[in-house]
């Protein structure tokens, strides 16, 4: 049945976590000067750990609290974290512009190189079906 | 999958009305920096947008997706036009058809240094909304390529 393999699952979900990410972003950006507006600043892990609980597809899950989590998947692709600053701002709000942007850059790169992995995988596969021709 | 890099453009283009409907207000303070006179009577007053952060407009199949997830990515708006109410600039010219018995005119309260500022962010909160909204375009495009 799984003619991709389960990592095609895990960059899925990536590619989705990705998008969802660069929403969060541009929400950020856009509100960088709205008064008392609080940055979201989830990471990656926190993202895919969403989606990956959503299809929870190729992810042991954790039913008990003294279950051992699956990082793999967040120890894979990405991880960095960014953690809640003070707002700095005298109107309350909390972004900051400059580590949007680099978060959005990083983002944008880590997706196409998803995506290219995702290629990859497919052109194999057609590679497969027409048996090499 | 898609409908968040597109609700992510929506948003960035309602940055970039939000900053527009700024730049606006801030050519017209700049504008009428000399403006003696108003419909409402007295000099002009120095007008400021405030933004607001809203739950964009989104089609029905995000809502309903929404209510299973709790990521909503907020957009935002000019909410209203305050008016600022700092005292007018007096400046003493007897020779102005505005003047009144001790030869004070009333100026508008505007400062155009401030302007000046204030159109250099509303310009670069522009350009951070344009650049959002080109790597939003530019991963859609990206996912459009798996299918060729």
């Amino acid at each position: 049945m799984d003619m991709l393999g389960s990592g095609f699952h895990q960059l899925k979900s990536a590619l989705i976590a990705r998008e969802k990410m660069q929403g969060s972003i541009t929400s950020n950006i856009a509100n960088a000067d709205t008064p008392n507006y609080k940055a979201d600043t989830r990471n990656f892990a926190e993202f895919l750990a969403a989606q990956n609980n959503l299809s929870s597809h190729s992810k042991a899950s954790t039913t008990n609290p003294r279950h051992i989590a699956d990082t793999s998947a967040s120890s894979l692709l990405g991880g960095t974290i960014y953690q809640q600053e003070d707002s700095r701002k005298m109107d309350g709000n909390s972004v900051d512009i400059q580590s949007e942007m680099a978060r959005m850059s990083e983002n944008q790169l880590m997706h196409e190189l998803s995506m290219k992995m995702m290629s990859g995988k497919i052109s194999g596969l057609m590679n497969a079906i027409k048996e090499g021709r | 999958m898609a409908n968040d890099l597109l609700s992510s453009m929506h948003i960035s283009a309602a940055g970039m009305s939000a900053q527009r409907t700024r730049m606006d207000i801030v050519s017209e303070n700049i504008a009428n920096a000399e403006s003696t006179r108003t419909e409402n009577g007295g000099p002009y007053k120095r007008r400021q947008v405030v933004f607001q952060a809203v739950a964009p407009q989104q089609p029905f199949s995000h809502v309903f997706n929404s209510a299973f997830q709790s990521d909503k990515h907020q957009s935002v708006k000019a909410a209203y036009i305050a008016q600022d109410n700092k005292p007018f600039r007096e400046v003493y010219d007897p020779s102005h058809p505005d003047a009144d018995g001790n030869g004070i005119v009333k100026m508008p309260n505007v400062n155009p240094v401030q302007e000046m500022v204030d159109m250099n962010g509303a310009a670069r909160s522009f350009e951070a909304n344009v650049t959002t909204m080109e790597a939003s375009k530019r991963m859609f495009l990206k996912s459009l390529e798996l299918l060729r």
